[in-house]
This record gives structure tokens, C-alpha cells and sequence, in this order.
């Protein structure tokens, strides 16, 4: 591949590792949303029910959902600021280079597990929507919500790409720092 | 190969993958997927990672934490924390280590609003870390104490430690809540006694500051004020019977959101950063619960918590030794983990066996939670100390040294709860 070539398809990827990015943290926006919701739907759910004898039908549900769409659409923000706890303390006494590789290794085993997770929860949503599953008191389908968890985990599996790339990155240039 | 010794691999393959660096959450589920695919095949496996993330990641029983969470970072950008600690030093400033017993007690009050002590640790570091360096404060003393108040957090709640226990024994969340309010206030005594035996026998450590007339005291109180009212709220609501762990969390964050609004100390980019930092914790200790479910149902197929059960039933052994053995193997455990991380990996085994003995539920929440304390204090992995380290500047071996006499002060407590267990067994039995 001549330099220019080369040149071309490094632009070309990081747009799309920006692009991905953009999404990641939209997706952290949505999530911020559903926070605020979750938090004033359960405040005044008990207030409602305490002083005025009006509870909020559906609280339970709707919170459970809040809480499901902030976490699995946040999985890959999450891993691009590296907030998914490990343990560090054998890898750290590595050198530049064995760090470097485990660290990829560890990337590449987060891949095929979520590559899994995509494909079956894929597969799940799907089902859910065609046997047009409801809530028992929210209105609507309850199906589609079930495509949090493929959305969340395409999207973590891009993230952990993007990292493997990054490490072999690093890996070439003598290791990780 | 039997059951049991296909569990014992995956424990062992578990703690070599978190030992290279996996991610902790990565590594419980590809063992615990792996596992099944051994012992039940590889259609189970498969139907487990699709339906587990969607069913832990909206299951209400874990809805308080996320919600706790909030409600910390809210009274954190409040700048509530600040003013207590100057409170405390003009209330016992004027005593030797004046400056490391309000850090105590000002870490004692944040606890009643934060239920993650790696923030309590770091919030205080940057408060009162400077003040003790002006008055030529023991580093040691400094950091440890610190780090030692900063603990009392995931003790006095809310706390998200008796958030996952409860979830994942069954065990009531408001009465280990409640049950957290005596031994943490114990513990945070005991510390207040070391600093000021330490700093007595040398008062080069921490020599006595201004004495401030009580008035000035009294005004400044204005902050305490804030925080009392919110835990009166939350855990008022709670040991009343008014509402349910989950909407405590609501009423809270909503109390704190309605706090910084007022302090007016919460603009729009202020809200965003405390609404990205809630849902990235949130995120990453939920994806370990989904990781720790598979793994545990691996261990749940294999049978090894009956197994081991029906093995340490025929030991002709009193149940205290067990027990005592049980609480060392999480002092080491907590050396190598986060408690979150502990409590996940073991209860599944360990608990049946605990019930089985015949302790208290509620108790040995709180025993394992103050033993999981212990882990963010002592070597080599210590995150509360490290967290200190980070914020202070101050070599993490030398914060390692500091910590020592509150280490102690910790075990003294554990031998306080474990001979007294009434201690947080009389406000839960009280409740509604």
C-alpha cells in the first residue's frame, strides 16, 4: 500500500472513530434525561400517593425501563473512559510490551463476549417484537425496549475496536505507557 | 470431570483473568458462560447472555442504587461538604489533631448523604488535606485519617454495599440501612479516640488549633443543617415504613438536586458532569452484577455453595470458628478487590452457609460490609488509599503506613459487633 494510500484510510477511520464517538456520548445525553425522569417519576410518585391518595400508575415499569436504557446504552461511553473496573496490580509491573498485549487480549475477550451478547439479545428482541409482548400497565409494546441491549452492546463492541486498535497502536510503538 | 471441580477451575480461571487485567464484570461472564456451556451445554449459555443484561440492567430491586448515587453527587457539587468540615473544626479544632477529628466527623455527617467512600475520600482530600498541611499536620495522621473517615461512607447510609447485599440475599434494605447507623458511629468514635491518643502522646502530629467561641460555632452550622434534614427525610421515611428503599433514593436525589438549586452551586454544564459521572458508576457496577449473575449461575448448576455447606456441617467445629474463618478469608479477599466486587463473587456460596449456622442475615451484612472497609485500607490493593494518594500527592506507601491505627480501630469494631451483635441488630428490630 503506497503512503497516500495508507494516509487516506487513517483520515478515513479516524472519521469514523469520531463518529462513533458522537454517538457514545449522545447516548450518555439520552441517559442524562432518563436520570432526571427517573428521579422526579419517584419522587412524585410517593408524594402523589402520600399526600393525595394518587399514586402514578405504571411508576415501577417506566422506572425499570429508565434505568434499563441510561445503563446499557452507557456501556460504551463507559469503557471509552476507561470507567469499567479492573485490577491492575500484577499487569502494572509488566513491561511496556506484556502490558501492552494483555491489554489487548483482555479487549479482545470483552469483544467476544459482546458479540455474543449482540447476537442472542438481537435475536430476543426480535422474537419479542413479533410476539407483540405488552407491559402489564404501561400502554404500548413492551418489545422494542428490548433493543437497548443489542444497541448498547453494538456499540461497546465498536468501543472495544476501537481500543484494540489503539493498543496495537501502541504495542508497535515499543508498548503501553 | 464433577460439577465441583469444574466450579473450582472457574473459580480459579476467574481470579487469573482478574489478575491480567480483565475487566471484572468481562471476566465473571465469560467464566460463568463458559461454565454452563461445559455443564449444561451451549444453547443454555447462549439464552443466558442474551436475556441477563436486560433483566438485571431493569430490575427494580437495583433501581436505589443508581438513584443514591445521584443523590451523593448533587450534595458533593453542593459544596455542603466544605462548610461541614469547617463546622467540625470550630467545633474541635481546639483539641489536639483538631483538624484530623473534624475530618472524622465531617466524614462521618457526608456518609449519612454518600454511600460511595472512594468519593467521601476524595472530596475530603482536597478539603482538608491543605489545612492540615498549613498547621504541619503528620502527613501520615493527615492521609490516614482521611482515608479512614472516607470508609464510613459505605458503612453509615445510604450505602450501596447494603444495597447489592440486600438484593442478592433477600435480606431487607432498610433494615441493613438502619442496622449500618450504631457500628458506624462506633467506628467513627474509635477513630476520633486514636487521633486524639496519637496526637496527645505527640503533639507535633497534630497540634491544637483556635478555640472559637460556641456562637460561631452555632452559625456555622448552617450546612449541618442541610444534610441532617436530608437524612431525616431519607432514613426517616425509611425506618418509618413511609417508603420503599427505591423511592428513598428518588426523595433524596430530589432533596439534594433541590439543595444545590438553592445554594445556587448547579448550573447547566455542572448538572451535566454530575448526571455523567452518576450514570458511568451506575454503569459499571451494574454490568458487574450482570456479569456476577451468569457467574453465579454457573455456580448455582455446579451445586458447590450445597456442597460446601453439607462438608463444613459434618466438621466437628464450633460455629464461631467458621465464622471468624470466614471474616479472615474476606480481609484477604478485600486486600485484592473492591467490596462490590466481593460481596458478588462470594455471597452465593457463602451466604446459605452463613444462614445455615444460624447468624443473623442483617448482621452479617454489616459485619461483611465493615470487613470489605478494611480491604479499601490495607495493601496491596487499597482504593481508598490510593484515591487519597491521588488527591493529596502523598506516596501511596507512605498513606499505606498512616492507615495502620485505623485499621486497628476497625478490627477492635469488628470484635465489638461480633461480641455485641444487639449493637445493629436493636434499630432494625424497632422498626415499622
Amino acid at each position: 500500500m503506497e503512503l497516500g494510500e495508507i494516509r487516506r484510510c487513517s483520515s478515513v477511520l479516524i472519521k469514523i472513530e469520531k463518529y462513533i464517538r458522537y454517538v457514545e456520548k449522545l447516548f450518555i445525553g439520552i441517559g442524562g434525561v432518563l436520570f432526571m425522569a427517573l428521579m422526579f417519576l419517584g419522587a412524585a410518585d410517593v408524594i402523589g400517593r402520600y399526600f393525595f391518595n394518587k399514586p402514578i400508575q405504571g411508576t415501577l415499569e417506566a422506572s425499570e425501563l429508565m434505568m434499563g436504557g441510561m445503563i446499557l446504552l452507557g456501556w460504551a461511553y463507559t469503557m471509552q473512559i476507561n470507567g469499567h473496573v479492573k485490577v491492575d496490580l500484577v499487569v502494572n509491573r509488566y513491561n511496556p510490551r506484556a502490558k501492552a498485549i494483555a491489554n489487548i487480549v483482555a479487549l479482545i475477550l470483552g469483544l467476544g463476549l459482546f458479540c455474543l451478547v449482540f447476537w442472542q439479545s438481537l435475536i430476543l428482541a426480535i422474537r419479542f417484537v413479533n410476539e407483540h409482548r405488552v407491559f402489564q400497565i404501561l400502554p404500548g409494546p413492551a418489545g422494542p425496549y428490548h433493543f437497548f441491549v443489542p444497541v448498547g452492546a453494538f456499540f461497546l463492541c465498536l468501543e472495544l475496536i476501537i481500543q484494540i486498535g489503539h493498543g496495537i497502536q501502541e504495542l508497535r510503538e515499543g508498548g503501553a505507557k | 470431570m464433577s460439577p465441583i471441580v469444574i466450579s473450582l477451575l472457574g473459580l480459579g480461571i476467574l481470579l487469573l483473568l482478574f489478575s491480567q487485567g480483565v475487566h471484572i464484570a468481562f471476566a465473571f461472564a465469560i467464566v460463568g458462560a463458559l461454565g454452563v456451556v461445559i455443564l449444561k451445554g451451549p444453547t443454555a449459555a447462549l439464552t443466558l447472555l442474551g436475556t441477563t443484561p436486560y433483566d438485571y440492567a431493569t430490575n427494580s430491586a437495583l433501581l436505589a442504587i443508581p438513584l443514591f448515587i445521584l443523590m451523593g453527587q448533587f450534595v458533593y457539587v453542593s459544596g455542603i461538604s466544605q462548610e461541614l468540615f469547617n463546622t467540625a473544626y470550630k467545633l474541635v479544632g481546639r483539641f489536639h489533631g483538631g483538624l484530623a477529628l473534624a475530618t472524622n466527623i465531617a466524614g462521618t455527617i457526608f456518609g449519612a448523604c454518600c454511600g460511595v467512600s472512594m468519593a467521601a475520600c476524595a472530596t475530603f482530600g482536597t478539603i482538608a488535606y491543605p489545612e492540615m498541611v498549613k498547621y504541619n499536620y503528620d502527613r501520615k495522621l493527615a492521609t490516614g485519617c482521611i482515608a479512614a473517615g472516607g470508609c464510613l461512607s459505605d458503612l453509615i447510609p445510604p450505602s450501596n454495599a447494603f444495597i447489592l447485599f440486600g438484593v442478592l440475599t433477600s435480606t431487607s434494605i432498610g433494615a441493613l440501612f438502619i442496622a449500618g447507623i450504631i457500628p458506624g458511629l462506633i467506628l467513627s468514635f474509635l477513630n476520633l479516640v486514636i487521633i486524639y491518643f496519637i496526637c496527645r502522646r505527640n503533639p507535633t502530629m497534630g497540634p491544637p488549633g483556635q478555640v472559637f467561641p460556641f456562637k460561631e460555632v452555632l452559625k456555622s452550622s448552617y450546612s449541618v443543617l442541610w444534610v441532617l434534614a436530608l437524612f431525616l427525610l431519607v432514613i426517616g421515611g425509611l425506618f418509618a415504613g413511609i417508603f420503599t428503599p427505591t423511592e428513598a433514593g428518588s426523595i433524596g436525589a430530589l432533596g439534594a438536586f433541590i439543595i444545590a438549586l438553592v445554594r445556587r452551586k448547579l448550573n447547566f454544564s455542572g448538572l451535566k458532569s454530575v448526571l455523567t459521572n452518576s450514570i458511568t458508576t451506575t454503569c459499571f457496577i451494574l454490568t458487574i452484577i450482570i456479569g456476577a449473575m451468569i457467574f453465579s449461575k454457573f455456580l448455582a448448576i455446579s451445586g458447590l455453595s450445597a456442597t460446601l455447606g453439607d462438608w463444613i456441617s459434618t466438621l466437628a467445629i464450633s460455629r464461631h470458628v467458621i465464622m471468624v474463618c470466614i471474616l479472615i478469608m474476606y480481609v484477604i479477599l478485600g486486600m485484592f478487590m473492591d467490596v462490590l466486587s466481593m460481596i458478588l463473587l462470594t455471597i452465593p456460596i457463602v451466604f446459605p452457609l452463613v444462614i445455615s449456622l444460624g447468624f443473623d442475615p442483617v448482621w452479617f451484612g454489616v459485619m461483611l460490609t465493615l470487613v470489605g472497609e478494611i480491604g479499601l485500607l490495607t495493601p496491596p490493593v487499597g482504593m481508598n488509599v490510593f484515591v487519597v494518594s491521588g488527591v493529596t500527592k502523598v506516596p501511596v506507601g507512605e498513606v499505606f503506613s498512616g492507615i495502620t491505627p485505623f485499621v486497628i480501630m476497625m478490627a477492635v469494631a469488628m470484635v465489638i459487633m461480633y461480641i455485641f451483635p444487639d449493637l445493629s441488630l436493636f434499630l432494625p428490630s424497632i422498626m415499622m
